[in-house]
């Protein structure tokens, strides 16, 4: 069916190759080895208006490339892309008046300026004329609250309000469309939330059309529409939360807290799949295992069986909804982390 | 956009209270140098004649003390205009900035501009000082004459610096180079002695560079009273150097800008 609002943002077959090249200085002017790193591979995107749209995957995935292909900072190698219907090469000028990009990062700020003099620089370099300007970065710096430090210089920010400092700057020309590039990265799970409700804010109250690249899979399933998994530079999936999770992760999901040596018995056990350990509070691991449907009625037994077995000490045992995690595992068959996202616990 | 570069540059450079002594101290320094470096070791009578003979009018001391201000006007304008890619790169901010849709010659020209301003009004105070301690006495006959071939060269050296913008991020050693470009474009353009004095293959090198030019002017309307008329063939060569230079740097600007969008290295270096 075709959609009755036009895509703010089209990408068809999106390709960013880089070289890589291995050596530096004279030895890179004799004979250069170069290594070719597909970094974004032949992604089909849509993304509606209004929406807010999670691109999730790991380490080197390709996010960051994509944003900034998207941005215009980069050239694709290949296919093409569309934001508010402007070519991302052709249109580049006019898709830098219509995104708002925030990349984050410590160092991207003049840091011997205060917030409100970084905000006014930008502006100027957006073209915007300077008493509606100032009118918009008092606005900004409520928004984002930063109006009781606008005036400190960004060197004595946190990283929290380095990072809520970008969005205002993404905001500045009030741009319909936001990338926003892992914007809770490296903050408290207070921040990140707020940071998450402000950005949730912007597309519920303000219409805007948002995507956000991370690596949480706590924050795409709680916060996107739409989830896109990107592994390798592919695309590997992309719905709601709830039908990736349908879809992608049947079974159930148990949590398996014990001591001792319990981990081959858990194994072996017909059907059921490991998915990972953790070690647990009380001073033993907690076994994240997954089960066929069909075992539903019989599993839990079975679980507390093989521990007891195996002479380890049950010390809980609990049924967990299925995580954009269990669908990551699913189609790439990977993890998306060694631990999980650090703040999904909050 | 002027304003912006100015106010950031402003308060990023003056963030630090040493540095007015960096600024005021500095260009005296340097043109005393300049001064001593021959008045030391000749005496006045045996440096006018030689100076003569090169074929130069006026006072000795104006002269090296032209040279030095001029300089310093260069190298403000290649280190602001000419380093300002690799400096937001070093800062980090360069990204944000080709985010923007301003024009990147705009704003590479309010780096220029700020370098302009900032070196002047040094230069200026370095040069009351100078004439005033060395008793140096300026003829001028003609004001119009004056304004015009300082315009002039400022006008050429801002291209210049739009041209090493683009120069200096293409070759990717924007730091070594500025640094390598100026100690010999400062001796090259004459900035201490007469190019006449210099070997014939150097002078040709010496009379491809704008400043050059713009020294040969701006001394002789200061200190030998030129008029407009007879620094036609000073002024000629500072316009079409502009327009080459301004040319060819805008050019440099947008194949650095494409360039760095492909290879990914908006960010590094
Ligand atoms: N400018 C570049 N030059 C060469 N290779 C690059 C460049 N930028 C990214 N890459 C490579 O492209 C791949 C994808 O990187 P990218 O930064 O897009 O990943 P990411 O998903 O944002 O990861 P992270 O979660 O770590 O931020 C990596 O292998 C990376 O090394
Ligand atoms: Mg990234």
């Amino acid at each position: 069916m075709p959609s009755p609002l036009p895509a703010a943002i089209e990408v068809r077959g999106l390709t960013k190759v880089f070289d890589r090249k291995r050596e530096r200085g004279w030895k890179a002017l004799r004979r250069a080895p170069k290594e070719r790193i597909t970094a974004v591979d032949h992604v089909d995107l849509a993304v509606e208006e209004g929406e807010l749209f999670g691109l999730l995957g790991p380490n080197a995935a390709g996010k960051t490339t994509l944003v900034k292909v998207l941005a215009t900072l980069l050239l694709p190698t290949e296919g093409t892309g569309t934001i508010a219907g402007l070519d991302i090469v052709k249109d580049a000028d006019a898709v830098r008046q219509k995104v708002g990009v925030v990349l984050g990062g410590d160092r991207a700020l003049y840091w011997r300026l205060t917030a409100r003099e970084n905000l006014w620089y930008f502006s100027q370099l957006y073209n915007m004329p300077d008493a509606p300007a100032r009118k918009r970065i008092d606005e900004l710096l409520g928004v984002v609250g930063l109006t009781d430090r606008a005036d400190e210089r960004v060197e004595n920010y946190s990283k929290g309000m380095k990072q809520r400092l970008h969005i205002a700057r993404g905001l500045l020309h009030d741009p319909s469309i936001l990338l926003l590039d892992e914007p809770t990265i490296g903050l408290d799970p207070h921040a990140a939330r707020s940071l998450r409700a402000l950005v949730r804010d912007l597309v519920d109250q303000h219409g805007r059309t948002v995507v956000l690249t991370t690596h949480y899979m706590y924050e795409a399933d709680q916060l996107s529409d739409r989830v896109a998994i990107i592994n390798k530079g592919r695309i590997v999936a992309c719905d709601t939360p709830a039908a990736l999770k349908l879809r992608h992760a049947q079974g159930l999901v148990y949590l398996v807290e014990a001591r001792g040596p319990v981990e081959d018995a858990l194994r072996k056990l017909p059907g059921v799949q490991l998915l990972g350990a953790v070690p647990s509070e009380a001073g033993g691991m907690t076994y994240r295992l997954r089960a066929p449907d069909a075992a539903q009625d019989r599993i839990a037994g079975e679980l507390a069986e093989a521990v007891q077995q195996s002479k380890g000490t049950l010390l809980g045992l609990r049924r967990e909804e299925a995580t954009l995690e269990d669908v990551f595992v699913e189609l790439t068959g990977s993890g998306l982390r060694e631990e999980r996202g650090g703040d999904e616990d909050e | 956009m002027v304003r912006a570069g100015w106010m950031k540059n402003w308060r990023l450079s003056t963030t630090y209270p040493s540095w007015v002594l960096n600024r005021l101290l500095g260009p005296v320094v340097a043109v005393a140098l300049a001064v001593y470096s021959y008045t030391g070791l000749v005496d006045s009578a045996t440096i006018e004649q030689a100076f003569q003979r090169a074929g130069e009018t006026g006072s000795f001391t104006g002269f090296l003390i032209l040279g030095q201000t001029i300089f310093a006007f260069f190298t403000g304008i290649n280190w602001r205009g000419g380093m300002a890619v690799q400096r937001e790169r070093w800062a980090g901010t360069l990204e944000m900035i080709l985010l923007a849709p301003a024009s990147r010659v705009a704003w590479i020209l309010s780096e220029s501009l700020f370098g302009l301003v900032d070196s002047g009004w040094t230069v200026f105070l370095s040069m009351l000082v100078a004439a005033m301690l060395f008793g140096v006495s300026f003829h001028v006959a003609d004001p119009l004459a004056v304004a015009m071939v300082i315009v002039l060269t400022l006008a050429a050296m801002v291209a210049l610096g739009l041209f090493f913008a683009g120069f200096y991020v293409l070759t990717r050693a924007a730091g070594p180079l500025s640094q390598a470009v100026s100690a010999p474009l400062g001796f090259l353009s004459g900035t201490q002695f007469p190019v006449a004095a210099l070997p014939s293959a150097a002078q040709a090198v010496s009379y491809a560079l704008p400043v050059t030019y713009g020294l040969l002017g701006v001394r002789r309307a200061l200190l030998s009273g030129a008029t407009v008329q007879q620094l036609v063939p000073d002024m000629v060569p500072l316009v079409l150097m502009t327009v080459v230079f301004t040319v060819l740097g805008v050019w440099l600007i947008g194949r650095m800008e494409a360039r760095a969008k492909r290879t990914g290295s908006i960010h590094a270096y």
